[in-house]
């Protein structure tokens, strides 16, 4: 008992710690604090490898967001679900965490007894975020963890509150394509996801946040 | 002035805010060379007298403030071009200029050997032998880290290392752990390191000047992990859209880029 009040105490504290002044995030144990975490890990602040601006990185969250979501509700004709996210399912937790801690979102799995889990770093990086968006007047970083919150509230309470930026793609450079994006990759040396993704040229906004957005090959219905 | 701005106009091909240095040119080919390119692609380079590099502006969408500028290579005949951007902004919170010297490759990517869309590229063309020869003549040149650089990679490293090793339950003595970092390039920001006996690789990535204690402030924040004995494919075909992965081929350039271009350091991961 003493160990769960201290655990009950421990949360409230990290609620806290998170939700007070600029920093509107929800603790991590709850749905949309931990997709708000998955959206803050995927894209750069000021200072990081990709960081473009304020703007690019809330189109970043926004992309990655769609992407889990079109992996879901926008199975595109030819494909199966589980060729985009090695699973079948309605959940986005699911697609999240599907294939393990090296699975689909690096590092966002879920533990021996089913709950959402994350490897530390990631927990790491949001306090770090957190510490100093907390800081001073509301700035970048207060402004996009705030944001991420937002996109994860929103989702998880109505729909997807942002436009998808490739829904109306179907042609790149001469290869017909499905539109919508369905696959996203971090580093440099990452240029190709494999499987039957195509690369989105910068010329359609592919690039985002240091990440390179993917969308699929078409295929006969 | 008028004049002048018909001219531009009338130039055949686009402006740059900035033509890219030879030294930039061949450094990002040396980059590539050291990092991606084959037998295959440099086959192909040999079928020409020049090796053309097509260079164009990436227009960003900046924050008010923000004077960085980015720029896309790619180098003809290889199917590999690079973006590159020199920062240039102020982070408020942390009080802190970015500002680079030189362009910083930060996206890497296949392309065709000649790009479709080629008039909206600035085309420059450096003799093939000469860019050769700085290629076969720099192939195994190490810059290292300054002291003061080697210093931060210690603390970072054997951070990392702590953290690490609980999840792969290995068990930290006394004896110091071998690290092998990989040679710096003055294109990249970039320094991986490979912790030997745990066969994890270690990617440090971010915009920071590695001179200032700021940037190791931010260190853990700017490291990827890629653990050799799990997050290894042949193809990343065969984990499509995962981006958990590496494939085989990039993980021996990394291990020759770390053993044999690297150099080997000893670190206490003492807390």
């Amino acid at each position: 008992m003493t160990a769960l009040r201290s655990y009950a105490l421990g949360l409230l504290l990290f609620a806290a710690s998170l939700s007070g002044g600029n920093i509107q995030l929800q603790p991590k144990n709850t749905d949309a604090g931990y997709l708000a975490r998955l959206l803050i890990n995927e894209t750069p602040f000021p200072g990081e490898k990709g960081w473009v601006s304020i703007t690019d990185s809330k189109a970043t969250m926004s992309s990655i967001l769609w992407v889990l979501n079109s992996r879901i509700r926008f199975v595109p004709p030819g494909y199966r679900q589980t060729e985009l996210t090695t699973v079948k399912t309605s959940n986005i937790f699911d697609v999240i965490t599907a294939g393990g801690v090296h699975g689909q979102c690096e590092g966002f799995y879920r533990d021996d007894s089913g709950e959402l889990a994350a490897v530390p770093r990631v927990e790491q990086r949001v306090q770090y975020l957190c510490k100093i968006g907390g800081n001073g007047p509301p700035g970048k970083f207060a402004s996009l963890i705030n944001y991420a919150q937002q996109l994860a509230n929103s989702y998880l309470s109505a729909d997807i509150s942002t436009r998808d930026l490739f829904v109306d793609l179907h042609l790149v450079s001469t290869v017909s394509v499905t539109g919508r994006a369905y696959g996203w990759m971090t580093d440099a040396h990452h240029y190709s996801p494999g499987g039957d993704f195509v690369r989105i040229p910068d010329s359609d906004r592919g690039a985002l946040g240091g990440n390179r957005f993917f969308t699929l090959k078409k295929r006969a219905e | 002035m008028k004049r002048l701005t018909v001219l531009l106009f009338l130039l055949p091909w686009p402006l740059l805010a900035e033509i890219p240095t030879r030294e930039t040119l061949f450094e990002t080919a040396r980059y590539l060379y050291r990092w991606y390119l084959d037998e295959s692609h440099v086959e192909k380079m040999i079928q020409n007298d020049e090796v053309v590099f097509y260079v164009r502006d990436i227009p960003l969408e900046l924050d008010d403030g923000d004077q960085s500028e980015a720029v896309e290579i790619i180098i003809g005949g290889t199917e590999f071009g690079a973006d590159l951007k020199k920062s240039d902004y102020f982070i408020q919170e942390l009080n802190l200029a970015v500002k680079d010297e030189n362009y910083k490759i930060f996206s890497v990517f296949r392309t065709e050997a000649t790009p479709a869309d080629i008039d909206s590229y600035q085309v420059l063309r450096y003799p093939y032998r000469e860019v050769v020869d700085h290629l076969f003549k720099t192939r195994s040149e190490k810059v290292y880290p300054d002291e003061y650089i080697l210093g931060h990679l210690r603390k970072a490293v054997g951070g990392k290392i702590r953290e690490v090793a609980g999840h792969k339950e290995i068990e930290l003595g006394e004896h110091p752990e071998i690290i092998h970092f990989s040679s710096l390039s003055p294109v990249s920001d970039d320094i991986w390191f490979l912790w030997e006996r745990a066969n994890l690789l270690i990617h440090y990535a971010s915009e920071f000047d590695l001179h200032t204690e700021e940037a190791w402030q931010h260190a853990d924040m700017a490291t990827t992990l890629y653990d050799l004995d799990e997050q290894v494919v042949v193809s990343l075909h065969e984990v499509p859209g995962s981006n958990a992965y590496m494939t085989r081929d990039m993980a021996g350039r990394a291990l020759f880029n770390c053993l044999i271009l690297g150099k080997r350091i000893e670190v206490i991961p003492v807390e």
